[in-house]
């Protein structure tokens, strides 16, 4: 109290009267005020959401369950031992697993019902499609089928563990329910390698959205936009609000209105989950530097007349955050204070967090010894950057990563810009043009929306993923012709992704690719998230759906995520690439990649390619895919609405409710998991979801760890929408 | 049974009435409620959780579809449109084609390359003539940046050559420097290369905070925003802020992430002249005169987008002239691309709006800034006067939310260039000295037809253009060459007819002879008709279409101004590659064919600290020599 009071005192700015120098004392006081809060404090994350949480935290009940998943730990670890020694060939790691489930579900159907029920109930929510119009019939009754019963391998790790997990989870069945779980349809057998390669894409998962989640979702927005009015109101009539003051005389608002609103009212509350900053490599763990939010008195300082408006343009100078890591005192490094706008400041504790945020697919994103010496040598040769865009920023190494790019996914000639999202935006204006129609995937990604709307070309949408109404709406686009003058399309590109990064949905690429070639169309694959993560060399979602890349027009994909650069190319025939090179814009105008960036992609892919000689790249690639697979697995057996594809590195882990997101985002960083959630406006209002992002750079016992992690929360928050 | 009073009865039976006529307000209530909810619930409603059944379209598409004609249509007969239909390439034929719109794809490419052949001629091919007449559309390759503003270059196949780097955007002689290397070196060792996720899901780290933080300190405001790639930057930011409905008073030279930006935010464009802040002004008040005065005018914002240096001109803006205007006027923000102009002009380097003692908040509004050009790295920051603009961005800007974050050793580079152009002001004062010196020396030695745009002395950004006097004498001698070329060719045409008709087109014989003609017509045209020519008509038809191309294709250019624009832009490339012979690396830049305005072709030199001023003088009598070479071989012929 007494701070709050000689403060106050200390911060009356008069800036009329005194000779200027008062008030910025008074300033720096406060600013140091600000400081020694954040020193007073240091309990961590506080929110008003996590305070008034809808699931209150039993803490004995948790402590239990983390005893009891302590043990699971272990368990997990004498069998992934044993898992690594069977693991000679990937076959075997996926037959078996395939074999521990039918093994155990057929094991003996008459009185283990329960056991099917646990393994089953994963797939009575979700909606399963075929990706072809071969619907693969979903078969009723018995889900034991001979050939999936494999001898020999099937008593592994996974079965073992599998029937001790169901041994401690035996609840009992209603017979309406046993009807239900066996006449679901079940999970397709694909882990097996023979169905990863053929011809077929894993079907996708739907969301299925509970009837209560959905309920609660908008009864609060509603609560919370109809609260966040009301303090508005307040607020004006009061005459506090943080951001209204500064304004040019007589100048419109900056925001229009509901932007600014849902910005202050409902983001800000859960802005914690997001933009968290850390201080290592994006690797398979990273240091997350925690945050809080603002006091009500700091803020209070900040709504102290003259202060703002004078801060705007003269900051006051805070010294930096000396960033500590946790449980030493050990100090790694320091930040400069959060800009004293914002509502969250550091604590400057830094936590070691399991990552499975990053697009970190195959590890580039941290390589043992930082980077490769050849990276280090081409800063040597070229310095940081070029200065100039390709007409005169052309490095040596740019052409080299340009071709080794093309042979890399069996294209002829590659164009690479500096940014992906920028190959997108400034590449599709020159491929298609006015007169021409874009028919997109209806949840195609950010970049490629900002490249159609450029082009001057018309743009349709067709259903996520779906090749039928692809067809629909080229039969339709082709006889109307353009609008109005009914004139004939120029030409007609279709554009769809190789993995759809907020869905985990990898693109029925076989069956458009048909579509597309019948109608004449050109297609355009977004591989931002598929190459390097898909296929079984990691040439991306052609060879994983078992496309021929000439089949597909032009093949488009970035360097930030398996890679773990920046940037973007976009590979197609010769003459077409050299019309790119001299016409788009991303070509005449933005600056080419750093010479740097272009040498660690062609470090990564030359060993992903195997062209440096080693295995490093085949073996990152198959612990991906097993990761992958695993990790879905557990998370469907955990009871926790997954969705996507089967084999998608991409996980989402439908949430809806939106404060359940934040609570889920916390609760896991807390336990050491730093994971991604999403909501409005990146998703519908309804479908907030997690996402993981499965890396090869975790091991299986990082794999468990999370897991536990994940059904500590998922109980804490009773996510397990799957489970009745 | 008792008997009741009257009274009571009377009460009763009128009580009775009410109930009755109560409840049957009631009934006819929940009635009318019942058929409501029943009404509501016959309407397809959202159901969580239902997906439409597959191939069934949506409500809105089957309205559409009903006005469509493609209803009216059977399934028969739109297989046979759709059989019908004929896409056209996905390559078109050549690039000059888009603004052609030839009737015969094949004879403008002849027609292309003979126009190209002929500029070459015209210049004097001389000993050079082996490498011009090669691919010279593709880039140089750039084999090593070296301290002092050097490069190595080759062009084709040809040896590597050491030149002078005038292409890079290297104003304050960043790209070498060996204190942001060392910093970029720690870095990269540290955190690796890339930042593996966009700034929301844990891809901000420590590095981009630092580096925003020296950012808002050297631009002197509260915070900073940190993109990872410079024409996103631009693009990404006019959209979060201009919407359906706003008014962007836009210069007609702004560079193409500017232009895509006010493009794709569908605001109202009214482009200016050219650095006219009098034009500005008219525009505006013919704007406010149209809009009725009222509140709610200010629901619309309105911006002026100008860029401190141009980069398109280099022009240095007239700020404040363009910041008086906006006092003038209510409801405008001024919006400053300062890319080229940051680190250049202004006392202490902090740009075009320090240069004219302007301040952020008081008399610009929003900043941004490609780092590429002054700071050497790769990437985009903003600042911003009011408090939300640089916070919405965050949430709202598309190159920011999308995109990865910038590779750690990028912001770092940007925040050690900060530090350094701190602590050595005096870089800019080089790059400026440096600038006018050679601006100085081009005015005084280049041909009467070759122009130095630029309104500044200081701006390091220095354009080339043929004078239109200079165009004129061009594209005479050009048109000239190339009847001539087509007149042999068509003679030659009509003897292929002839030997076709009496040989029956036997197809081996007639390509033999048409190379054997072609070789003669080269013959003929000395070393007029070359490779890239020939290529293209060495089939009877070709030669054939070659002839008839300057009837189709050549006034149609004309008029366009195309054939202005090709001959032009092949008299610079052509200079690119004689100057780099003679060590100077100078860049032509292409423009984007759908551009509102296409500028004519130039030879671009950017200027940097790391230059020494000899070599600049040197460099300025060079250029001068060489392109009154060229000049004069055109004025000799003629």
């Amino acid at each position: 109290m007494a701070t709050k009071t000689s403060l106050g005192e200390r911060q009356l700015p008069e800036a009329g009267t005194v000779s200027g120098r008062e008030p910025i004392e008074a300033e720096v006081a406060a600013a140091e005020e600000l400081q020694l809060f954040v020193s007073n404090r240091g309990d961590g994350f506080v929110s008003y959401l996590s305070q008034r949480s809808p699931t209150p935290v039993d803490l004995s009940s948790l402590q239990a369950r983390d005893r009891s998943s302590e043990e699971d730990e272990n368990e997990d670890e004498d069998l992934c031992n044993d898992d690594d020694e069977l693991d000679s060939d990937d076959a075997d790691v996926f037959s078996g697993v395939t074999a521990s489930s039918a093994g155990r579900l057929s094991s003996s159907p008459g009185s283990d019902a329960l056991d099917v029920t646990s393994g089953a109930t994963p797939v009575q929510k979700l909606s399963w499609r075929a990706s072809s119009g071969s619907l693969r019939t979903p078969k009723t009754g018995s889900i034991e089928t001979p050939k999936h019963r494999v001898t020999g391998v099937g008593s592994n790790a996974s079965d073992r563990w599998e029937s001790e997990r169901s041994a401690t989870r035996k609840t009992p069945m209603s017979p309406a329910r046993m009807k239900l779980a066996t006449s679901a349809r079940r999970i397709p057998q694909r882990y097996s390698m023979a169905a990863q390669y053929v011809s077929e894409v894993p079907d996708e998962m739907y969301a299925e959205v509970p009837l209560v989640a959905a309920l609660i979702t908008y009864a609060m927005y509603a609560v919370v936009i109809v609260l966040g009015y009301l303090r508005d109101a307040l607020s004006k009539i009061l005459k506090r609000r943080r951001y209204a003051m500064i304004k040019p005389q007589g100048c419109a608002p900056l925001l229009s209105d509901f932007e600014d609103f849902y910005t202050r009212r409902l983001y800000r509350r859960i802005e914690d989950c997001w933009s968290r900053p850390i201080c290592s490599a994006p690797g398979a763990y990273i240091d997350v530097i925690e945050r809080r939010f603002r006091t009500p008195k700091e803020r209070e300082l900040l709504l102290q007349k003259g202060i703002l408006e004078r801060w705007a343009t003269k900051p006051p100078q805070l010294k930096p955050v000396e960033l500590i890591r946790e449980g030493t005192n050990e100090v790694i490094g320091w930040i400069p204070q959060a800009p004293f706008t914002a509502a969250l400041t550091y604590t400057g504790r830094v936590k070691r967090c399991l990552n499975l945020s990053s697009y970190n697919y195959l590890g580039y994103g941290e390589v043992p010894g930082g980077v490769d010496a050849s990276v280090l040598e081409t800063l040597d040769r070229y310095g940081v950057a070029t200065g100039a865009a390709r007409e005169s920023g052309c490095t040596a190494v740019l052409r080299e990563l340009e071709q080794t790019v093309a042979r890399f996914v069996g294209k002829p000639d590659a164009i690479v810009i500096g940014m992906g999202f920028a190959t997108n935006s400034m590449i599709i204006p020159a491929i298609i043009g006015k007169g021409g129609l874009i028919i997109s995937d209806e949840l195609n990604h950010a970049s490629i929306v900002a490249g159609a709307r450029s082009s001057g070309a018309r743009i349709r949408v067709f259903r996520h993923n779906d090749a039928k109404d692809l067809e629909r709406v080229l039969r339709s686009a082709i006889a109307e012709g353009q609008p109005r003058s009914h004139r004939q399309w120029r030409r007609i590109l279709v554009v769809v992704e190789g993995i759809y990064s907020m869905e985990g949905a990898i693109c029925n690429l076989r069956e458009i690719a048909r579509v597309t070639r019948k109608y004449k169309a050109f297609l355009f694959v977004d591989e931002a998230h598929s190459i390097g993560a898909l296929g079984e060399r990691g040439r991306g979602v052609c060879e994983f759906t078992g496309v021929d890349p000439r089949d597909v027009d032009i093949l488009m994909g970035t360097f930030t995520k398996s890679f773990g650069a920046v940037g973007g190319y976009v590979a197609a025939s010769r003459e077409l690439v050299a019309h790119l090179r001299r016409t788009a814009p991303g070509a005449l105008y933005a600056s080419t990649m750093s010479p740097a960036c272009a040498k660690h992609i062609l470090f990564a892919m030359r060993q992903i390619s195997g062209e440096d000689g080693t295995d490093i790249g085949r073996r990152k690639l198959t612990q991906l895919r097993e990761n992958s697979l695993y990790f879905r697995r557990r998370l469907l057996e955990m009871g926790l609405q997954t969705i996507g594809s089967t084999g998608s590195p991409v996980i989402p882990i439908m949430l809806y409710v939106p404060s359940v997101i934040a609570e889920f985002s916390r609760e896991c960083l807390k336990r050491g998991l730093a994971v991604v959630v999403v909501g409005f406006p990146a998703t519908p209002l309804i479908l907030s979801r997690s996402r993981i992002c499965i890396s090869a750079a975790h091991s299986r016992e990082d794999l468990d760890f999370a897991l536990n992690v994940i059904e500590q929360v998922a109980d804490l928050l009773k996510i397990r929408y799957l489970r009745k | 049974m008792m008997e009741l009073p009257t009274w009571l009865s009377s009460v009763l039976s009128e009580l009775r009435g009410k109930v009755t006529s109560f409840l049957l307000f009631h009934v006819a209530l929940e009635i009318s409620l019942a058929l409501l909810l029943a009404y509501f619930f016959l309407q397809k409603a959202y159901a969580p959780g239902q997906r439409r059944e597959r191939g069934t379209p949506s409500r809105a598409a089957a309205r559409f579809a009903l006005k469509s004609r493609a209803d009216d249509l059977t399934e028969e007969e739109i297989d046979a449109l759709c059989d019908e239909w004929t896409p056209e390439a996905l390559v078109p034929p050549s690039t000059e084609s888009a603004i052609l719109s030839p009737r015969n794809g094949a004879s403008t490419e002849a027609t292309l390359s003979l126009v190209r052949t002929s500029v070459s001629i015209a210049l004097g091919s001389g000993e050079l003539a082996d490498t011009e007449t090669s691919d010279l559309l593709e880039a140089p390759t750039v084999h090593a940046y070296e301290p002092g503003g050097y490069c190595v270059v080759q062009i084709g196949d040809h040896g590597l050559k050491r030149c002078l780097n005038f292409a890079s955007a290297n104003y304050l002689g960043f790209q070498r420097e060996p204190r942001i290397e060392e910093a970029c070196r720690r870095i990269l060792l540290k955190y690796g290369c890339g930042a593996c996720g966009p700034r929301g899901f844990y891809g901000t780290m420590d590095v981009h905070l630092r580096c925003e933080y020296e950012i808002a300190k050297f631009m002197g405001t509260h915070e900073a925003i940190l993109y990872s790639f410079g024409s996103a930057t631009s693009t990404s930011i006019v959209n979060a802020f201009a919407k359906k409905g706003d008014i962007i008073f836009a210069d007609e030279c702004l560079h193409y992430a500017l232009q895509n930006g006010m493009q794709l935010s569908r605001a109202m464009i009214v482009w200016f002249h050219h650095n006219d802040p009098a034009d500005l002004e008219r525009k505006i008040v013919a704007i406010e005169s149209t809009q009725p005065k009222s509140r709610s005018n200010l629901l619309h914002r309105q911006f002026i987008i100008v860029e401190g240096i141009y980069q398109n001109t280099g022009m240095v803006a007239r700020l404040d002239e363009f910041a008086a205007v906006r006092r003038r006027h209510s409801n405008l923000r001024l919006f400053v691309d300062e890319s080229h102009s940051m680190g250049v002009l202004g006392a202490t380097g902090r740009g075009a709006c320090e240069h004219f003692g302007l301040q952020l908040g008081r008399d610009v509004d929003i900043v941004v800034v490609d780092v590429a050009f002054s700071l050497a790295s790769v990437g985009g920051f903003c600042v911003g006067a009011e408090l939300s603009v640089v916070d919405h961005q965050r949430l709202s800007s598309a190159g920011y939310c999308f995109s990865a974050s910038q590779p750690p050793f990028l912001a770092e580079a940007v925040s050690v260039g900060i530090q350094l152009l701190c602590e050595e002001p005096n870089r800019s004062e080089r790059v400026r000295s440096n600038a006018a010196l050679l601006r100085r020396t081009l005015r005084e030695h280049l041909p009467a037809n070759v122009l130095v745009e630029g309104n500044v002395d200081e701006s390091p950004l220095i354009y080339l253009r043929l004078s239109s006097r200079g165009v004129q004498s061009l594209l005479a001698r050009v048109l000239q060459l190339v009847q001539a070329t087509e007149k042999q060719l068509r003679n030659r045409a009509d003897q292929l007819r002839s030997t076709e008709m009496n040989e029956d087109g036997d197809a081996d014989s007639l390509s033999d002879s048409g190379s054997s003609i072609s070789a003669e017509a080269t013959e003929e045209l000395g070393s007029m008709v070359t490779d890239a020519a020939i290529r293209q008509i060495n089939h009877a038809s070709a030669v054939a279409a070659a002839a008839t191309a300057h009837e189709m294709v050549i006034p149609g250019m004309y008029q366009a101004g195309a054939f202005e624009e090709l001959v032009t832009e092949r008299f610079w490339v052509l200079a690119r590659e004689r100057l780099i012979r003679h060590g100077i690396w100078a860049s032509v830049p292409g423009q984007v064919l759908t551009e509102h305005l296409r500028l004519p072709p130039a030879l671009v030199l950017h200027v940097s600290a790391s230059h020494e001023p000899s070599e600049l003088v040197q460099s300025g009598h060079t250029i001068s020599r060489v392109l009154d070479s060229m000049l004069s071989a055109v004025k000799s012929e003629q």
